[in-house]
């Protein structure tokens, strides 16, 4: 089943004073399937935050065609099922942390004690019992987008929008937050995430879209997309090992000396037939490790293909 | 409704954590600074000065703090973005406006009953150090009338916030301030409006300002200081008259800022 379909969404935005029209969204399209964590991701500017913006109803759409959970973009009742977390989450700075869950869990007309035990569940989950009670505007901004994620969680929503979960955190609550998002998916429901920080993108998502300039370039499960995307890899061998250079011969690989070390780096294509040479010599191999991950190599590679012509609308 | 209570409760707490309520230390402030300068002229003359200028005041405040909060009552939640946090929740646009509008006006709502509690304290004051305390047991009316004086005071904060969420649905607190201060000045003076139409030649001219007197507030009519200081009565049916015009035409000012707000965009 279906949560989100996106089909050719176009966002024109006006600037300036004569309010000349710029085509931000030049057709975008995608799909999310139930129960997956769909990981949308692009360089900045690319328009993974309007799009969210105008499948929520926040702004208007120009063209095309957005379904989410059945119902048109920015549609009241689906919101009961929604939840979302903003880029840069602002938010009431006079109001305290409880404050803040209280006041989101009444507008989606939970009350009382249900509200007050929701509430309790969410600050502990994201670690923020202990702020409670101090106000928003004293908060850091990696405490301000552990509340977040707590208000967009407060009604316990089928469906999850989440615009980098990750920006500002430490790396223990990038950690908690992940485990977080696996959990909600656990209990079966559905993701979307924008996110720079390839990695858990990664190591998260089930389907990837790869948004460049207004336009949605890739779609697909992430070994799909990563079929043909080719690294470099490097080497690291004990200085002693001098001879194997010789022996590399044709293959093509750079050879580096640097802190006591061999470094070798060559494609991902050669790479098994490296290692057999390598170990043949029964030279002591450190560390064999991908310089780019792979959904960056991804990344560059569409970002060369694409930013040719569009760039210049 | 609840969303729209929800709202207009977060929207009371700003105000109250934004230190409105101060305010009434500065209309105490004023009082009794008042009360000082004038303590030289006779009891009678005191009393009537403290009346009017403790209904001034409060007026005066009521409409600073109306302004300046309500022009800033849409917008702000536009440029600090909470309007995301807001509108992902199931809330529709108009359950947003109304509530920010009867945020506010409980907020007035309770800072003029306050002021108004404070004024009342001064007069009983006073008019029981000058020994008039017979007329203060008797003349319940003659306190009637004060009370009611401020009840007007009231209704015309409520247009003031009106117009000004108004502007504050589409343009910058700067504009809407000047803006909702132009058009709070002509309803001041609306009624010389006709009285100057009434003296120009020009058909066209004159039927353009007919126009603008009909459609500007016409706030005079909250203005009852002299019947509540200097004697006279304010009748059941003008109160009636006044309670509905205002709350009509701030109604019809509530339905305008929905259909500005309601086309708006969240950049
Ligand atoms: N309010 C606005 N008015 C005009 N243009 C805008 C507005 N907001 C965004 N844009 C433009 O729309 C494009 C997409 O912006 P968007 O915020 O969607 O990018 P993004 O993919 O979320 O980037 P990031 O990774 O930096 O968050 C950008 O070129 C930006 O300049
Ligand atoms: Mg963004």
């Amino acid at each position: 089943m279906i949560v989100l379909k996106v089909d050719n969404l176009i966002k024109d935005y006006p600037t300036g004073f004569l309010r000349k029209k710029v085509r931000v969204l030049k057709g975008v399209s995608f799909f999310v399937n139930r129960g997956e964590i769909f990981g949308f991701v692009g360089p900045n500017g690319a328009g993974k935050t309007t799009t969210f913006k105008a499948v929520l109803g926040f702004v208007g759409i120009t063209g095309g065609s957005v379904s989410i959970m059945g119902r048109p973009a920015g549609d009241v009742s689906v919101k009961k099922h929604i939840g979302y977390l903003p880029e840069n989450p602002y938010f009431y700075d006079y109001l305290t942390g409880e404050e803040l869950l209280r006041y989101m869990g009444q507008l989606h007309g939970i009350n009382g004690k249900a509200l007050l035990k929701r509430i309790d569940e969410l600050l502990e989950k994201v670690n923020m019992t202990h702020a409670r009670k101090v106000q928003l505007r004293k908060y850091s901004k990696g405490m301000l987008q552990r509340i977040g994620i707590a208000q967009a969680l407060i009604n316990d929503p089928e469906f999850l929008i989440l615009d980098e979960p990750m920006s500002g955190l430490d790396p223990i609550g990038q950690r908690e937050i992940r485990e977080l998002i696996l959990e909600e998916r656990k209990k079966g429901k559905t993701i979307i995430l924008s996110s720079h920080i390839l990695s858990d993108v990664e190591t998260m998502c089930d389907r990837v879209g790869v948004i460049i300039g207004g336009r949605v370039v890739r779609t697909g499960e992430l070994g799909e997309l990563l079929e043909d995307i080719h690294t470099d890899y490097e080497m690291l061998l004990r200085d002693t090992d001098l001879e194997v250079v010789d022996r590399l011969g044709d293959l093509k690989v750079k050879v580096e000396k640097r802190a006591g070390f061999i470094v070798l780096r060559f494609d991902e294509d050669i790479k098994s037939r490296v290692i057999e040479v390598v170990s043949s010599l029964g030279a002591d191999i450190v560390s064999l490790y991908p310089l780019r991950k792979s959904l960056e190599g991804l990344f560059v590679k569409e970002m060369g293909q694409n930013s040719g012509g569009e760039q210049k609308r | 409704m609840k969303t729209i209570l929800a709202v207009a409760y977060n929207t009371f707490v700003e105000a109250k954590r934004d230190r409105v309520l101060y305010s009434l230390l500065l209309f105490a402030f004023l009082m009794i600074l008042s009360s000082l300068i004038f303590a030289s002229i006779s009891a009678e003359q005191y009393n009537k000065i403290v009346k009017d200028l403790g209904l001034t005041a409060i007026s005066l405040i009521g409409i600073v703090i109306s302004v300046f909060l309500g022009t800033g009552l849409v917008h702000k939640e536009i440029d600090k973005k909470t309007v995301y946090n807001i509108f992902s929740k199931p809330v529709r646009r108009y359950e947003f406006v109304v509530g920010k509008y009867l945020g506010l006006s409980f907020t007035l709502l309770v800072n003029t009953v306050a002021m108004g509690f404070i004024l009342f304290l001064i007069v009983l004051y006073t008019e029981l150090r000058h020994g008039d305390f017979i007329r203060f047991y008797y003349g319940g009316n003659y306190f009637m009338e004060f009370f009611k004086a401020i009840y007007f005071e009231y209704l015309e904060f409520l247009i003031v916030i009106g117009i000004a969420l108004v502007f504050s649905s589409f343009t910058t607190p700067i504009m809407s301030l000047l803006f909702t201060f132009f058009l709070f000045v002509i309803g001041r003076f609306s009624g010389d409006i006709l009285i100057f139409a009434e003296g120009v030649k020009n058909r066209v001219l004159r039927g353009l300002l007919e126009v603008i007197y009909r459609v500007v507030p016409h706030l005079e009519k909250f203005d009852v200081r002299r019947e509540a200081v200097y004697g006279g009565s304010i009748n059941p049916e003008l109160i009636l008259y006044t309670t509905a015009y205002a709350v009509i035409y701030a109604s019809v000012l509530v339905f305008l800022s929905i259909i500005i707000f309601e086309k708006r965009e969240f950049r």
